[in-house]
């Protein structure tokens, strides 16, 4: 359902921002808008979302009851806060926006979202940005997404195609319509299908992966990815009645080998010899890269089986971006941000001890180069993944 | 109508006609506005969970109690702060009930209890800023998680649109179709969005 001309015309209230009192009464976390993951430094000024997936990281925070958006800051003092940020690079530090606790794209959220974007974009910022969506986009969206010019935007549009309401009571096909949305309009920013949460028995049926496949040729390029499940979430789970979807939880999301390969497979064309799976990718980052025509900038290219499904041409792109780092340089930038042991640059990895998440995605997207933790270590073909239906399997060392 | 907030939308109708999806989806677009919204639940189950009957046993007790629970829980969302209150069984939808429990049974009832019930849902109507009524579709395959008994299903759902018409109350019809779900939801937004922006 797209919004009426008539209700179009009404006007809306700016999204209220919590008090100090209401924001003191958050989990601290929550509280803090600002938080270096993966795929970027993620930017959470806005918290609360009605869309109800049962398995949204906000049970993490114990936000999920929270179903109305609302801002712990203005549009102004976030962005402040994000570029004052002391892991944040001009040019370089990857960014999401309100990624964690409410979808960007909701109608009371999406002026701010706006609003953001074009501060970054009026500083002369060329950073990744990146926006996870699976509400309506309309072609009056498309233009103001087309008019940044200096970010490198990219929307990356999540369907999964479950359709058990007690799971995922929005409609699958809404994505899907914004996805063809924002293919149809892109001229400056790229779209990404961000086909997940796959889970084996629920959403990946032979209707499914066609369904997958036939919305990826509405998308630069396509990721697909597992379920994180973790205790929280599970709990949630447990409490209404659902069916489990696995036994144990875990601290990566769950993507089990069985899954991946029936996927694999039916993206594969042999014929098409130098993309025999299109635009397939298993990493955000990887799919967002070559949605820009660019290397991925999380240097996956070091964890060399991720890239067996790549286009030749973006395999080549990466490998020409991919410089093993020096290991005096990046021992010196770990230990000022406070690592401890030795600090190894392996073929695959900078591997360092002591650095929490944050430092280590600081390092890992400054010298374009994996970056692991030695007492977190990643197992052959399971990079950021949980072992959970997978087999153990003879690879070569890795960390 | 009366214009106080907050703003009440109704829903009645017989059983799996969708009530609550419905209220469901009109919840989640509200919220995604910006509104504060309460939705009222799971009265028939209430009722039966203190030994009151349900379904095609229902008695003017089991109805009084839904009407009156209905009323209180409605005025509690409202007392919370909710800027739009959705009532999932707008009192009329329990007298329906009854008067088809009536008839499936081939029972009569005295005309002054009949009288006091149909006042006690009457007087509650000018509260709510939109009705919406689902219609019973044959066709649509019924939640087979519930022993339905069909005949009451059906009797149910002429009592709800009888009782509409009869007393030229203001509604919403909602068939099974899309469309017809999308109007009443567009409906919906329209009417609480105008009156948010007041």
């Amino acid at each position: 359902m797209n919004a009426s001309p008539e209700l179009a015309a009404v006007p809306r209230r700016p999204l209220p921002i919590l008090t100090p009192q209401q924001i003191s009464a958050l989990k601290p976390e929550l509280a803090d808008v600002i938080e270096y993951r993966k795929s970027g430094l993620s930017l959470n000024w806005i918290v609360g979302c009605p869309i109800d997936c049962v398995y949204c990281v906000r049970h993490l925070f114990d936000n999920f009851e929270m179903k109305v958006p609302r801002r712990l800051m203005s549009d102004e003092e976030a962005v402040a806060a994000l570029v004052s940020h002391r892991y944040f690079r001009p040019h370089k530090t990857p960014i999401q926006l309100l990624n964690r606790a409410t979808d960007p794209m909701l109608p009371v959220v999406k002026p701010h979202l706006f609003n953001v974007l074009r501060h970054l974009d009026q500083q002369g910022l060329t950073n990744h940005v990146l926006i996870i969506t699976r509400w309506r986009i309309a072609p009056e969206d498309c233009v103001v997404l087309n008019s940044f010019k200096n970010l490198r935007l990219t929307v990356l549009v999540t369907h999964s195609g479950i359709d058990n309401e007690k799971i995922e009571p929005v409609d699958s096909n809404i994505a899907a319509e914004s996805l063809r949305t924002l293919y149809k309009h892109a001229e400056r920013y790229r779209t990404v299908l961000y086909w997940r949460p796959i889970v084996p028995g629920l959403n990946d049926s032979d209707a499914h992966l066609a369904r997958a496949r036939e919305l990826s040729v509405h998308a630069h390029a396509t990721v697909f990815t597992g379920l994180f499940f973790r205790k929280e979430i599970a709990d949630y789970y447990q409490a209404h009645g659902l069916s489990m979807p696995y036994d144990d939880t875990a601290r990566r999301k769950i993507m089990p080998e069985v899954a991946e390969k029936r996927i694999l497979d039916y993206f594969h064309t042999p014929e098409y010899t130098a993309a025999p799976w299109g635009a397939l990718f298993r990493k955000t980052s990887c799919a967002v890269a070559y949605a820009h025509g660019e290397a991925d900038y999380n240097g996956h290219y070091g964890i060399r089986e991720l890239c067996n499904i790549c286009p030749e041409e973006q395999i080549a792109l990466c490998r020409s971006a991919w410089v093993k780092p020096d290991l005096a340089e990046v021992t010196d930038e770990a230990r000022t941000l406070g690592a401890t042991g030795e600090v190894e640059v392996t073929d695959r990895a900078i591997v360092v001890e002591g650095l929490d998440e944050p430092p280590r995605y600081y390092l890992q997207h400054g010298f374009g180069y994996q970056c692991h933790d030695r007492a977190k270590p990643h197992h052959y073909r399971q990079h950021g993944r949980a072992p959970i239906g997978w087999l153990a399997e003879d690879g070569p060392k890795t960390a | 109508m009366v214009t106080q907030k907050p703003i009440r939308i109704g829903v009645l109708g017989t059983h799996s006609t969708g009530k609550t999806t419905l209220l469901k989806r009109i919840e989640m677009e509200l919220r995604s506005h910006g509104v504060t919204v309460a939705r009222t639940s799971r009265l028939a189950k209430r009722a039966a969970g203190i030994g009151l009957p349900k379904m095609q046993h229902h008695t003017a007790m089991s109805t009084e109690w839904i009407v009156t629970q209905g009323i209180a829980d409605e005025i509690a969302a409202a007392a919370r702060g909710a800027e739009v209150v959705l009532a999932d069984r707008a009192c009329l939808d329990a007298l329906a009930y009854f008067q088809a429990a009536l008839e499936f049974r081939g029972e009569h009832l005295h005309r002054l209890e009949r009288e006091r019930l149909r006042l006690l849902t009457s007087t509650q109507l000018p509260k709510y800023h939109l009705l919406l009524a689902t219609v019973l579709d044959p066709d649509v395959p019924v939640d087979d998680s519930h022993d339905y008994d069909a005949r009451y299903r059906l009797l149910v759902d002429r009592h709800v649109h009888g009782l509409l018409a009869d007393d030229e109350i203001e509604h919403q019809r909602v068939t099974s179709a899309p469309d017809s779900q999308t109007r009443a939801i567009e409906r919906a937004l329209q009417l609480c969005l105008q009156e948010a922006a007041v």
